[in-house]
């Protein structure tokens, strides 16, 4: 997964945009389910604990009055002088049970036992069977004045009648029978509500809903002991406890669980299927935006890719406006440009080559030339004609330099072909010229290519001097920057405008003049376009003709490297 | 993933906080000292009013585990069973299990008649249980049983109700009281009563009353106890005491050893002596109280001497010759 994620941009950008999309859609409808349902428990929770509250302390209250009455019942003396003489006052007795029982609105009956357990006056319809007195509420009310006892569907409470020596007289007994105990919880129980009332040990005294309650106490019982939650052995329900302090009964309210597991499990299905849906609606949009974003980063390394395979005609022509457009256009220019470098620099090698060539089938004659002029200076030589025999020497001595391999040498060898140039031309010319070369020592070890001054020499002798008596030319260098300039001027009819004109841009000349376009042409291919040959006229008549080469000083080594 | 941790520990930490809304009530439960374990093999009818009056009485929680005698011993035995007292259980099983209790003898036990009581005070009697003959009054209404020697009558052959002594604890003290009442040549007289059977054993004692009343067997024998429950509910069932006389059973308690909640064990086995609890035995739950001076509305019957120890001693030969005789049958 991770190579994955690192192979490719547009899988970056799905992961990103998958997971920027996806993780809080998902932590929403997580938090949105959880909070619904905690909130509406959260609700409930508090509902049912007010009702039991309220029930408590209604029920507490109800209780208290029962036993109070009971109390007095158990202090009158109208009970005692009953229960000592034995029914003869039966009248005043009812009236008085019957009035208790009218005061608590029928919510519990009254009876009186008397010492052996057998029922003597109830206010109920049906005189209950005797009770034991050694046995359940009778006897707790012996020992301890009244008690408060869970009875089979209903709540007992008896106080004991005592005699003022000390013994048991009878007792008072309230109960509080099933249908007492439903008009007191009825209308107090909210909605599907259902309560049980427990003694302290947690023993059923009354339940509004009888079916199966007896087993789910036994459970909550058996989960209260065993320290766990109380679920009644369902799901479905949540209990409530509450102790009723004064009478240590305990109330359990329980009421149904909106959220069911069942309903809890269908809300995050549907949470679930909404999460997937999500999904696959994140996934496709991850994709497509991740296919639209990576789309220009794609064509420009599927374009950078041809280049590399040598297609330089390859144009991304973007129309869009941003960073990516920009990209684009740059990628283009660059491209555009390499490749129109690439030609040039192609053409260049050709051209090199060509002029190359051209010099040396121009070489070929010389050979044969040397050899006839070697002849012809011997001749010379033999014969007396000393003047032959110099011409002969100096031009073979040129025609020499001309044929070796090395294409660069040492300016001062270069100036020694000039003069050996000169020397020919001497003869021709007689002494109708005076050459001066005027080159610093500085300069003298500087490389220059070879026989690049004799063009300029001889343009200078034919066009400066080859009319007038008293030609003056000059040669000398100069340093300007890095670059040394070689210049050479005449005092000469000058160099006309044209020319001039065509030497300057670097045109061809036309007509003649060869020998000044190839010196510029090789200095431009060797050495770049910012050098090569101008031209300028001088004032007072003729002109000056200026190489401008890089300066390379030269030594043995690097002679001995070129050859 | 390292940085996905956290968020899903945030994810689960909020999906956690669904299920902790139940309201605390671990105030509600008691305290250990509060608390009573009572493993019991006692009927609802009997345990369940005794345990609620103590309970009331007390205040003690009561936990209450129901089950056979002899798997509830087997479970005691085996330790970390959590009970603290065995309620129930006949007075021979546990003197078998007396390695299991602690000895305790209770200050209400004074009232106790001597030959009920235990030796050691390994366990404290409760209740009296008689071995009774039983007989369905539609279909028998001539030459009623009267004693132990009815079972050996020809008569009856093959419609007695008897549980397989091996299975039944009454049913083999029942067995061991036939042979001493009767007398003579042991093994004759265990010979003919099983020839009386033809073969017909009852799975489970329980069973014995309802193979009566349903008229697939005449005459049963059974705890007293059981015939009147089933008199209670109107079964067709009528009690004789043998003529001979019988032998009574007690049932008893005992305290666990090293149990958890010792001092509320005890505070019941005083509760089940006392002579309110005695009582209410015969009044209510149709047993005959331990106490000599107990009021008893249930018949006065003739107990025959029964020898716990030797009924123990011999039980091993007892039974291997009544498998005996079993695989005779069976040929």
């Amino acid at each position: 997964m991770r190579a994955w994620i690192a192979r490719s941009f547009r899988n970056r950008i799905f992961i990103t945009v998958l997971l920027v999309a996806l993780v809080p859609l998902l932590l929403c409808d997580l938090l949105m389910t959880q909070l619904m349902i905690e909130r509406s428990e959260q609700t409930l929770r508090r509902e049912a604990q007010t009702e039991s509250a309220v029930l408590g302390e209604q029920l507490d209250a109800l209780l208290g009055r029962c036993t109070e009455t009971t109390q007095s019942l158990a202090e009158s003396t109208v009970t005692r002088s009953a229960l000592r003489r034995g029914g003869d006052d039966s009248r005043t007795l009812y009236q008085l049970l019957h009035r208790s029982r009218l005061e608590l609105r029928g919510a519990a009956d009254f009876e009186i036992y008397d010492a052996d357990g057998q029922c003597l006056y109830t206010t109920a319809a049906v005189a209950p069977a005797p009770r034991s007195i050694g046995w359940g509420v009778l006897c707790a009310a012996r020992q301890s004045g009244d008690a408060l006892c869970a009875e089979d569907a209903g709540l007992t409470g008896a106080g004991a009648v005592t005699a003022s020596g000390g013994g048991i007289l009878g007792y008072v007994v309230f109960r509080m029978e099933r249908t007492q105990l439903d008009a007191f919880f009825a209308p107090r129980l909210g909605g599907a509500d259902e309560a049980m009332l427990v003694d302290r040990t947690w023993r059923m005294a009354y339940a509004t809903q009888p079916l199966r309650a007896e087993e789910t106490l036994a459970v909550l019982r058996e989960q209260l002991l065993s320290g766990h939650a109380l679920t009644g052995g369902g799901e479905d329900n949540s209990y409530y406890v509450r102790r009723c302090d004064s009478s240590g009964f305990s109330l359990i309210l329980r009421q149904p669980r909106t959220f069911t597991v069942q309903a809890v499990r269908s809300i995050y299905f549907v949470a679930g299927v909404m999460g997937a849906l999500c999904l696959v609606l994140c996934l496709v949009c991850a994709w497509w935006l991740s296919r639209r974003l990576s789309g220009p980063v794609d064509e420009l390394d599927s374009a950078m890719r041809r280049v590399e395979g040598g297609d330089y005609d390859v144009r991304i022509e973007s129309t869009r406006q941003d960073e990516m457009g920009r990209l684009a256009a740059s990628f283009d220019r660059m491209t555009g440009e390499y490749g129109q470098n690439l030609k040039r620099s192609v053409r260049h090698e050709r051209e090199l080559n060509e002029t190359r060539l051209r010099m040396l089938q121009s070489q070929l004659n010389p050979h044969f030339l040397y050899n006839t002029l070697d002849c012809m200076k011997w001749l010379g030589v033999t014969n007396g004609a000393t003047q032959v025999a110099t011409l002969a020497t100096d031009l073979a001595a040129l025609l020499r330099a001309g044929i070796s391999g090395s294409e660069y040498i040492l300016l001062e060898e270069e100036l020694e072909l000039i003069e050996r140039y000169l020397d020919i031309q001497e003869v021709r010319f007689g002494d109708r010229f005076v050459c001066e070369i005027d080159v610093d020592e500085r300069f003298r070890l500087c490389i220059v290519p070879k026989l690049i001054l004799q063009p300029l020499v001889e343009n200078a002798i034919i066009h400066g001097v080859a009319d007038s008596d008293e030609g003056f030319i000059k040669l000398w260098a100069e340093a300007d920057g890095g670059d040394l300039l070689l210049k050479v001027s005449d005092n000469g009819s000058g160099i006309p405008e044209d020319v001039l004109r065509c030497l300057n841009s670097h045109e061809t000349i036309p007509g003649g003049h060869l020998g000044l376009n190839n010196v510029d042409r090789i200095m431009r291919l060797s050495y770049g376009d910012s050098y090569g040959l101008s031209a300028y006229p001088i004032a007072g008549g003729g002109s000056c003709v200026q190489l401008r080469l890089p300066m390379q000083k030269g030594d043995d080594d690097a002679q001995s490297s070129d050859r | 993933m390292r940085r996905i941790l956290p968020l899903l520990l945030v994810v689960l930490l909020l999906t956690g906080c669904g299920s902790a809304g139940m309201q605390d009530v671990s105030s509600f439960a008691p305290a250990q000292s509060e608390r009573l374990v009572i493993f019991t093999s006692h009927k609802e009818k009997v345990y369940r009013p005794v345990i609620e009056e103590f309970e009331y009485r007390t205040g003690v929680w009561v936990e209450i585990e129901t089950g056979g005698t002899a798997t509830l011993l087997e479970r005691i035995a085996a330790g970390e069973s959590g009970c603290d007292l065995m309620f129930g259980g006949g007075a021979d099983s546990l003197s078998a299990y007396a390695d299991c209790f602690v000895p305790y003898v209770s200050p209400n036990a004074a009232d106790i008649e001597p030959e009920y009581a235990s030796s050691d005070g390994a366990w404290t009697p409760f209740s009296l249980v008689p071995i009774v003959l039983i007989y369905n009054p539609k279909l028998v209404r001539q030459n009623l049983p009267t004693g132990w020697v009815s079972l050996l009558d020809e008569s009856w052959r093959g419609r007695i109700a008897f549980a397989d002594p091996a299975v039944s604890g009454s049913s083999y003290t029942a067995l061991c009281t036939l042979l001493q009442v009767l007398g003579g040549d042991g093994e004759t007289t265990l010979a003919a009563f099983y020839r009386n059977l033809d073969g017909r054993l009852i799975a489970d004692s329980g069973d014995v009353v309802t193979a009566v009343a349903d008229g697939s067997c005449y005459i049963g024998v059974t705890l007293e106890e059981n015939a009147c429950k089933a008199i209670d509910e109107g079964l067709d069932v009528a009690i004789v005491y043998p003529a001979e006389g019988t032998s009574i059973l007690p049932d008893g308690a005992a305290v666990v050893r090293d149990c958890a909640h010792e001092e509320n064990a005890r505070r019941f086995l005083d509760f089940l002596l006392l002579p309110e609890t005695q009582e209410s035995l015969a009044s209510e739950l149709g047993r005959r109280s331990v106490s000599a001076d107990a009021i008893s509305a249930l018949p006065e019957i003739t107990a025959v001497p029964y020898d716990f120890d030797r009924a123990l001693r011999e039980r091993q030969i007892l039974l291997k010759a009544w498998h005996a005789l079993s695989g005779e049958g069976e040929t």
